[in-house]
């Protein structure tokens, strides 16, 4: 299936490149001075009043000095790198000889310095520089040098790397992604030790310049979707990026749809997995969170643990997610149909069983229901932003005094506190925690229609829904694949989950090269062919 | 020749085709066969059934040939250079009032059966205009949206038909006998009735023109018939079997009646569970019709595709009257046998002329190339 063009934007990418690379441009020079005195009051006036960027000026050498300086952001470089590996050398061990000293220097002899850091690049443009110190990196100048050298240096406060706490599993990695970009390359690429693994990386955000980094499997994703996701990512013109749902909101394909068209994850694991399946994942610094396109709603139930686990628990699990999203969704509204209109279609036992509690309950049941979910819909809110201990604190009195105090005074009934805590829990079982925001919002539309059309406006309800579902797409993938579009073959993985040794092919859904994965196992095969 | 009004991207697959197929012909038919047809060929509407599902299956042939002659083109597309501009005119518009009166009555009876088993106080005009939202927010989306919400609700049905089982292991043989007791005109006779489930083949017009393998459509629909022959023709052996001819004259859908004959453990109306699921399939048989209509439409007028996703709005209004014409469901009935007469000349005669037609002066995409 080819993929959709994204349309919206395209005109303004345009203008976008010459109001970047405007921006780009220095108000004084675009190139560096000979002498070293004017190139360090040309980075002074740019860093004017920045009290955390650091000028040093020092002699290279001890014999034959020979003046230089470096410039570095403090806290961003790694001060302790900075003095052993740079400063250190230079100053003591470095020994420069009297005929080159003045004259006749050239760029072997800065080569050959002693600089102990791994990576040295040499840069001419004042813009380049000034964002590699921004970005942690140390510029050095020398007198008579219209060169810097680009000595990284990166190293700054971050948080390590920590058990993820959206996507818990009990068997495992436990490692999750963290702020710093380069870390997250790092976790992907001890998972997959391939050179076919490309990491390329952009900057994103006028201002913030912040790192993004696209990461696939060369010879296994579709160089369409590819060349789709760059030129989207390139028609993106914006001040800041801190978070990777700002590239997630200029770039998906309905920005209308409650439905999240990309996976967010902040396990390694899972993104290693989706990019061995032909999909390419997106890194942005300063976030934990990565995203992955394209996204299938099948996806979105889906948990890494599935495949660690045994496969026929990896399918029970699957169905048990599917049941608690129609649960989640469709419970209060089924309520209200009920008792508002079709007392017949459930059991005589259970409508009187039904009619007893709400006896004495002031409210229809639609308001009763909104009421109550609405309740539960605040509490969640306000537990989510609270501090971790208050937290379980106001969860307690919320859940149980709040539902008991409101059965005992009869202002709901107990079958709409059972109904209200398992679509409340239910919207939970999906692994990906945007996903949880359109189930609990879908509810609120369906039981409106409930109280209005019964269980036809269930119905009515549901056909939008799905209706909706099938014409969106995800960089020109069919959300609902592979049902709809049917894919047999992809089926094995959606709402069942085959043996790892009977996934013999990737899903075709992400319509990847490289179709095999695996050849059959030996053991496996074998076992299957033995009859004791 | 590239079609303009068919975006080159959108294609479907057979299996969609197969989807689409079956949720434009299964529909309201299932609800009342029995009735219908046991009318005019008692005890022996069965064999009217089986035969009216197989006088359909040649005629899909002469859609496959259409379709492979014209690969790529929808009907109004290839009418008007096969038979010229005026029979080819009057070709669109009768195949386009036809869809448009299909998906009006189907509608009619949905919202009819809706008020009746669900709603009894609701005003049927809201039920109406409801559905009608959601067809124009269906066929808005195009072919691709149709065949996948088709796929969708194959999927959701197919459970619910395995609740017809149940009750025919009370099938009492003797309301079958004696076979052939009412006579073979009768039984012709009866199977124009019958023609009505099997209505909405006629979507091959325009499916058709999104199948890239051609050659294997007239499989792929020939499979869908039979399967629904088959399915049909068991229904209405049950339902005779199980509640005689006698009952059937007095009920309204009787397929419901005989669900609820079986009494389930702790779920004791599963006839409202099957109604609940089964609206899910008559909305797509209206959908289907109206999206025929509605890119039909905007074909024959040659809108740019802008304006043809609007063209619905106003198919919506009319389908809406003319779905509020009948007063009660004897109307209904008898409006149901108008289609199926006008079916035979539409879904039936018009691509065999047009098939015939074509062979003869040897028309198709592929001479116009050479020449």
């Amino acid at each position: 299936m080819p993929i959709k063009v994204i349309k919206r934007k395209k005109n303004k990418s345009d203008k976008a490149n010459t109001q970047t690379s405007s921006a780009m441009i220095a108000p004084s020079a675009t190139s560096l001075y000979n002498k070293l005195e004017d190139n360090i009051s040309l980075f002074a006036t740019l860093f004017s009043d920045c009290s955390d960027v650091i000028f040093r000026r020092f002699q290279i050498g001890k014999d034959n000095p020979l003046p230089a300086a470096i410039i570095y952001v403090d806290g961003l470089a790694n001060r302790q790198s900075v003095d052993l590996e740079i400063m250190e050398p230079l100053m003591y061990f470095t020994r420069i000889d009297q005929k080159n000293a003045m004259s006749n220097i050239d760029i072997e002899i800065i080569k050959q310095l002693n600089i102990t850091v791994g990576e040295i690049k040499e840069d001419q443009n004042v813009m380049n520089i000034v964002n590699a110190i921004l970005s942690g990196d140390t510029a050095m100048f020398i007198d008579n040098f219209p060169v810097a050298l680009i000595l990284n240096s990166r190293g700054w406060e971050n948080r390590g790397v920590q058990e993820p706490t959206t996507e818990n599993v009990i068997r495992g990695p436990k490692e999750g992604f963290t702020e710093t970009v380069r870390f997250n390359t790092a976790l992907i690429r001890r998972r997959i030790k391939d050179p076919k693994l490309k990491m390329k990386g952009f900057k994103l955000g006028k201002r913030t310049k912040t790192d993004v980094v696209i990461a696939y499997m060369d010879d296994i994703v579709n160089e369409t979707l590819l060349q789709e996701i760059e030129k989207r990512l390139n028609t993106i013109d914006t001040d800041a990026v801190f978070e990777s749902g700002y590239i997630e909101q200029f770039i998906e394909d309905s920005p209308f749809s409650p439905f999240p068209q990309m996976q967010t994850t902040e396990r390694p694991d899972k993104v290693a997995g989706n990019l061995l399946e032909g999909r390419v994942a997106i890194l942005v610094d300063g976030t934990p969170v990565a995203l992955i396109a394209p996204a299938t709603f099948a996806q979105l139930y889906q948990s890494p643990e599935d495949y660690y686990e045994r496969a026929i628990f990896g399918t029970a699990v699957r169905l048990i997610r599917l049941m608690g999203l129609f649960l989640a969704t469709s419970l209060p509204s089924f309520y209200v149909a009920v008792l508002t209109y079709h007392h017949e279609m459930i059991p005589t036992q259970l409508v009187l069983a039904l009619a007893r509690s709400r006896m004495g309950v002031p409210f229809p049941a639609i308001l009763e229901a909104l009421l109550m979910e609405g309740v539960i819909e605040i509490l969640r809110e306000a537990t989510t932003r609270l501090p971790g201990t208050i937290g379980q604190t106001i969860g307690i009195i919320g859940t149980l005094v709040i539902g008991q105090a409101a059965v005992a005074a009869k202002l709901v009934s107990p079958a709409m506190i059972i109904i209200v805590s398992i679509t409340a829990i239910g919207a939970y079982i999906t692994p990906n925690y945007s996903t949880t925001y359109s189930i609990r919002f879908i509810r609120f539309p369906l039981m409106i229609a409930a109280a209005f059309f019964g269980v036809f406006g269930i119905a009515a309800m549901w056909l939008f829904i799905i209706i909706h579902l099938a014409g969106l797409e995800s960089f020109g993938i069919p959300y609902l694949a592979p049902v709809a579009p049917f894919k047999l073959s992809d089926i094995k993985d959606t709402i069942v989950r085959f043996p790892l040794w009977a996934m013999k092919k990737r899903p075709m859904i992400p319509e990847n090269r490289n179709l095999i994965r695996q050849g059959s196992s030996a053991v496996a095969s074998s076992r299957r062919r033995t009859r004791w | 020749m590239v079609n303009p009004n068919l975006n080159k991207d959108d294609s479907i697959s057979l299996w969609q085709l197969f989807a689409i197929l079956e949720n434009s012909i299964l529909g309201t038919g299932l609800l009342n066969i029995a009735k219908t047809v046991s009318k005019v060929s008692g005890q022996d509407a069965w064999i009217s059934t089986l035969l009216a599902g197989f006088i359909i299956i040649p005629f899909l042939w002469c859609y496959s040939s259409l379709s492979r002659r014209f690969p790529g083109h929808t009907l109004v597309d290839y009418s008007t250079r096969i038979i010229g501009k005026l029979l080819g005119n009057m070709v669109n518009i009768s195949y386009i009032l036809f869809e448009i009166l299909i998906a009006a009555l189907v509608l009619r009876i949905m919202a009819d059966f809706i008020s009746t088993w669900f709603l009894p106080n609701t005003p049927i005009e809201s039920l109406l205009i409801i559905t009608l939202f959601l067809v124009i927010y269906m066929s808005q989306g195009g072919i691709r949206t149709v065949a996948r919400t088709s796929e969708v609700i194959l999927f959701l049905v197919v459970p619910f038909i395995i609740l017809l089982i149940p009750p025919a292991t009370r099938i009492e043989i003797n309301n079958l006998k004696p076979v052939l007791q009412s006579g073979y005109v009768n039984i012709i006779k009866g199977s124009i009735p019958a023609l009505y489930s099997f209505y909405g083949f006629e979507v091959l017009f325009i499916a058709s023109a999104f199948i890239s393998d051609t050659k294997k459509i007239f499989r792929t629909s020939a499979m869908c018939i039979s399967i629904n022959v088959v399915f049909y023709t068991l229904v209405v052996i049950a339902i005779i079997g199980v509640m005689g001819t006698e009952i059937l004259k007095y009920i309204n859908y009787p397929t419901i009646y005989y669900i609820k004959s079986e009494r389930f453990p702790f779920f004791e109306r599963v006839d409202l569970f099957f109604a609940f699921f089964w609206t899910f399939n008559i909305f797509m048989t209206i959908g289907i019709a109206f999206y025929s209509a509605a890119l039909s439409m905007s074909q024959l007028l040659n809108l740019k595709p802008k304006y043809g996703r609007n063209i619905g709005w106003m198919l919506a209004i009319a389908v809406y009257f003319i779905a509020k014409i009948p007063k009660n469901s004897i109307e209904v009935a008898r409006y149901m046998l108008y289609i199926s007469y006008m079916g035979i000349v539409v879904a039936m005669l018009i691509p065999l002329i047009l098939a015939v037609t074509a062979a003869i002066r040897h028309i198709g995409i592929k001479d116009d190339d050479k020449a």
